[in-house]
């Protein structure tokens, strides 16, 4: 089943550090996953656990920060795009893989009107003219479901709501008809009834478009409804990959098992919440062995010293897999 | 039958606000004529989205703003008019618990001094004895007594959280008002600290009003659950009876479009028209009407009045009225 | 004390930084240079020598002497301590009245908030110098009336800064707890708000002292401050203007005092305002 679909982007074995003067953090350590064409995929986790950083090493956004990649690569229709030119990242930023961010109005820019914004993004890549771009600005804000879009191309970022600023950021992300989405918190700074009328767009444009996505979030919510597949990241690493039915009916990883059972779920009454003890390690002092040892109730001796592989568990609807000594039995 | 802890009666707060350099003034009315009791020991939950003037309410109860007009009671004593001297002895049974995990500790005091503030301010006590009470309390909420000499910087968002709850508790008020307490934290640091903040409920016979917007955590915690829109209560129910039976279009709406952590669970969804209007300029007559799937003609000429349809259920809604 | 105090982690910046340590091993020079009186200097600063007038500089008079034939370097020492006096006085009541209108102002608001920043934007209008020469018109020449008119002129700076320090800071989180919990106004203030702003307080007093050092100079060098014979450093560049041509360094070596004392002063404000401030590692 998962053999057949077309892989449309693929993560090897990915390490990206932050390299300063005296020393170097690692943020994502020997990650690898990959998102076949048309399907949404989710990347779960809390803060510090790398999911951010892994999304801006697919784009290549580390010009202005001392991020590298220093192992691994990130492949887009079978290109190893780590090692293309800087112009030719830049072309595929918007025409191949496009962003959208968590708070709109920081990605937006608040001296340009909205209608000139997007046409620049679609002139840097066409050879349109500027009433061409225009008249493709307008249909893509109608497409977003924006009402008046003609006005709305004359306004400026701070006179819409923060719905109307994401939507015209997914306008502009799809301008150029990429084929992959990547897109980072896009509805956590955003009113839940809004959320909704947005993930609803997203969920549209996947279905009509065919548009494959990467929906980054730490909101389990919006995982369940969203995403077919679903990757859990602790510690800059992955510890858990499912099929998201399985995911949630039984997870494997003590992180995830903790994660998914101490949210609270409407219409599931618990007396207590289930709760995961500790903080997530800082990254200058990261735990020997398996990252999440500290803070696992099944901790064994093993897992204090030795870093588990990421073994691959039988019976998932999907290709599944659990970086977790427990899991080392299951796969004999 | 418990007693009555907090009464509101008409709560109302206006603010003018300028628009741009040379705007005119306009009134934003963040409180629009809100009603509602706390009882000793329940938690009442204000849920609702941008705008709807649930932090500001919290922050009229406890005098941190000055009521435009309407009634503020607390055990029956009338709180409205009271100045800050007046307020002073009544705070110890009042304490709040803000959102901001990071701005709401003074970063350049320690946590011992920040902890037994309040017992400076409402009690004799001497300087040691506040400090072994300060030690108390961090264990109670689940910190080392060694973190005394330290200062928030040092400290996770999670523990910091616990840091201003011990704070809070620390003179055992009757009522503590939680703005947004978990919506800072990661997942599965919410989990703790709500835990913690139900067995100290337990322990304390504390009340709690708890100011949200996410639907899945009150639903956990509260007994009673109010809805606010714009400034105004759209529905009072128990916890049981708003999520069970939801009777306001905006509930209705409001719950569907929660994303449930289980996917196999098949929702139909109500998708709402349009933004959240400004509570510069709210709508006419019920101010949900203009996004209202059930809206009629009367909905935007009139203001729906509060019904209660049994046991302690209101709605305002011309459906109901 | 605590390893991660913030005063620990303020020193570990401050002397990171060469050119403040400079300046303030300067400034502690000139301290002890004040404190010690004239007991330090080889010469008494009135001691006439008519038989060495105008000398250059020598091994018997280090910065050579003047017109009437006094050790020049005595002169700057013992001006030192006139210099200092002045502004640090000055320079002190101006910081507090200003810190104390400033807080109160910024914190209470309203209507004698708005009046006294009309008074302070009035009194900023002018260029200090014009400013201080109209209050020493009106008390008359002297070097006393030099303090207070550079104490008074140094007032609305201060006001200014504490009252941006607390209008910034009253928005903090940690002040609408306080206020919940019940703390009194004034613990609020001096507390909790004041230490924040302390910061800013102290850059700006460092600041001024060298702009008060250059103010009260300057009225020394226009003939309203110290009188021509004192040994202050405007005066001494006023009289050493005669002879320029013939000798230099009459007019140098108070001028390099100047110069020197204002730039430490300088130095030591940059120095302190980006050792406390901590968005700078």
């Amino acid at each position: 089943m998962a053999n057949t679909a077309e892989k449309i982007l693929e993560i090897k074995d990915l390490k990206i550090e932050f390299v300063s003067k005296d020393s170097s953090l690692t943020a994502v350590n020997g990650v690898s996953f990959h998102i076949n064409k048309g399907e949404i995929l989710g990347l779960v986790g809390e803060s510090g656990c790398g999911k951010t950083v892994t999304s801006l090493a697919i784009m290549r956004l580390f010009k202005d920060t001392n991020g590298k990649i220093t192992q691994g690569g990130v492949y887009f229709k079978d290109q190893n795009i780590t090692t293309v030119s800087d112009r030719e990242m830049a072309v595929m930023r918007g025409e191949e893989i496009a962003m959208i961010f968590q708070e709109p109005l920081t990605s937006l820019n608040p001296v340009m009107r909205i209608g000139d914004q997007i046409c620049e993004v679609i002139r840097k890549h066409t050879q349109k003219t500027r009433s061409e771009a225009m008249e493709i600005a307008k249909a893509m804000l109608m497409q977003v479901g924006i009402p008046r879009a003609a006005q709305v191309l004359q306004d400026y970022p701070h006179q819409l709501s923060g719905g109307m600023n994401q939507r015209v950021m997914i306008a502009m992300a799809m301008s150029l008809n990429p084929q992959l989405l990547i897109a980072d918190e896009p509805t956590t700074a955003l009113d839940v009834t809004i959320q909704a009328q947005i993930l609803d767009l997203m969920r549209r444009i996947n279905r009509d478009h065919g548009m494959s996505m990467l929906l980054i979030t730490h909101d389990l919510g919006v995982v369940a409804e969203m995403c077919q597949r679903v990757i859990v990241m602790y510690a800059g690493r992955i510890v858990e990959q499912a099929d998201v039915v399985d995911l949630f009916k039984s997870p494997k990883h003590p992180y995830s098992k903790g994660l998914i059972h101490s949210v609270p779920v409407i219409g599931r009454r618990a007396d207590r919440l289930e709760s995961i003890p500790g903080n997530v390690p800082m990254l200058a002092k990261m735990p020997e062995g398996c990252k999440f040892a500290p803070r696992c109730k099944y901790k064994m001796d093993r897992c204090e010293k030795e870093e588990p592989r990421l073994f691959m568990v039988d019976g998932g609807r999907q290709e599944r897999s659990c970086r977790c000594w427990l899991m080392e039995e299951a796969v004999i | 039958m418990s007693k009555t802890l907090v009464q509101v009666k008409d709560l109302r707060k206006t603010f003018a606000v300028k628009k741009g350099f040379m705007g005119k003034k306009q009134d934003l009315k963040a409180v629009d004529g809100v009603s509602f009791e706390i009882k000793e020991g329940e938690t009442l939950s204000l849920v609702g989205e941008s705008g709807c003037g649930k932090s500001t309410t919290g922050r009229l109860i406890l005098k941190l703003l000055q009521p435009t007009s309407g009634q503020i009671l607390i055990r029956d004593e009338d709180i409205t008019e009271y100045t800050d001297n007046q307020m002073r002895p009544l705070r110890r049974d009042m304490q709040m618990i803000f959102q901001d995990p990071y701005s709401s500790l003074n970063p350049r005091i320690k946590i011992k001094d920040l902890i037994s503030e309040p017992l400076q301010v409402h009690t004799d006590m001497k300087k040691e004895e506040q400090y072994q009470k300060a030690a108390a309390l961090l264990e109670i909420v689940g910190l080392d007594r060694d973190n005394m000499e330290k200062y928030p910087h040092e400290f996770s968002g999670g523990q910091r959280q616990r840091i201003g709850i011990a704070r809070a508790i620390s003179v055992h008020p009757r009522l503590l008002v939680a703005d947004e307490p978990v919506s800072a934290l990661d997942v599965s640091i919410q989990s703790q600290v709500l835990n913690l903040m139900q067995d100290l409920q337990k322990e304390m016979g504390l009340a709690y009003l708890f100011i949200s917007h996410d639907l899945s955590v009150v639903e956990h915690i509260s007994t009673r659950v109010c809805v606010m829109y714009l400034g105004r209560i759209v529905e009072t129910a128990t916890r049981d009876e708003l999520y069970g039976t939801p009777l306001h279009p905006y509930t209705r709406a409001l719950l569907s479009a929660v994303p449930v952590a289980d996917p196999e669970l098949k929702k139909e969804r109500i998708l709402l028209q349009g933004d959240i209007p400004s509570p510069v300029n709210p709508p006419s007559g019920c101010n949900f009407h203009t996004r209202c799937p059930e809206c009629r003609d009367i909905c935007s000429q009139v203001i729906p009045k509060t019904v209660d349809v049994g046991n302690g259920h209101l709605v305002s809604c011309h459906l109901y009225s | 004390m605590n390893n991660n105090s913030p005063f620990r982690i303020f020193v570990k910046k401050f002397t990171a930084r060469k050119t403040s340590v400079a300046a303030l091993i300067y400034i502690l020079f000139l301290l002890m240079l004040v404190l010690s009186g004239e007991v330090l200097a080889p010469y008494g600063a009135h001691e006439f020598d008519y038989q060495s007038l105008l000398q250059l500089p020598s091994a018997r008079h280090l910065f050579g002497t003047d017109e009437f034939g006094r050790d020049i370097l005595s002169r700057v020492m013992v001006g030192a301590r006139l210099s200092l006096t002045v502004s640090l006085s000055a320079v002190t009541f101006a910081a507090l009245s200003g810190t104390v209108l400033g807080l109160l102002s910024g914190y209470f608001g309203g209507l004698p908030d708005r009046i006294m920043m009309r008074i302070c934007d009035v009194m900023f209008s002018f260029p200090d110098i014009i400013l201080a020469i109209a209050i020493v018109a009106i008390l008359g020449p002297g070097l006393e009336n030099v303090l207070i008119a550079v104490a008074i002129f140094g007032i609305p700076s201060f006001a200014r800064i504490m009252r941006g320090s607390m209008l910034s800071l009253k928005q903090n989180l940690y002040v609408e707890a306080a206020r919940s919990i019940g703390v009194k106004n004034s613990s609020i203030i001096f507390k909790h708000i004041f230490p924040g702003a302390f910061s800013s307080l102290i850059v700006n007093y460092t600041m001024r002292i060298g702009t008060a050092i250059l103010s009260a100079a300057s009225l020394s060098f226009l003939g309203m401050g110290a009188k021509p014979t004192d040994a202050e450093w405007g005066a001494m560049l006023s009289t050493g203007r005669d002879y320029i041509g013939r000798a230099p360094h009459v007019a140098f070596f108070p001028g390099l005092a100047i110069l020197l004392t204002v730039l430490a002063f300088n130095l030591l404000g940059d120095g302190l305002r980006d050792a406390l401030d901590p968005k700078i590692k």
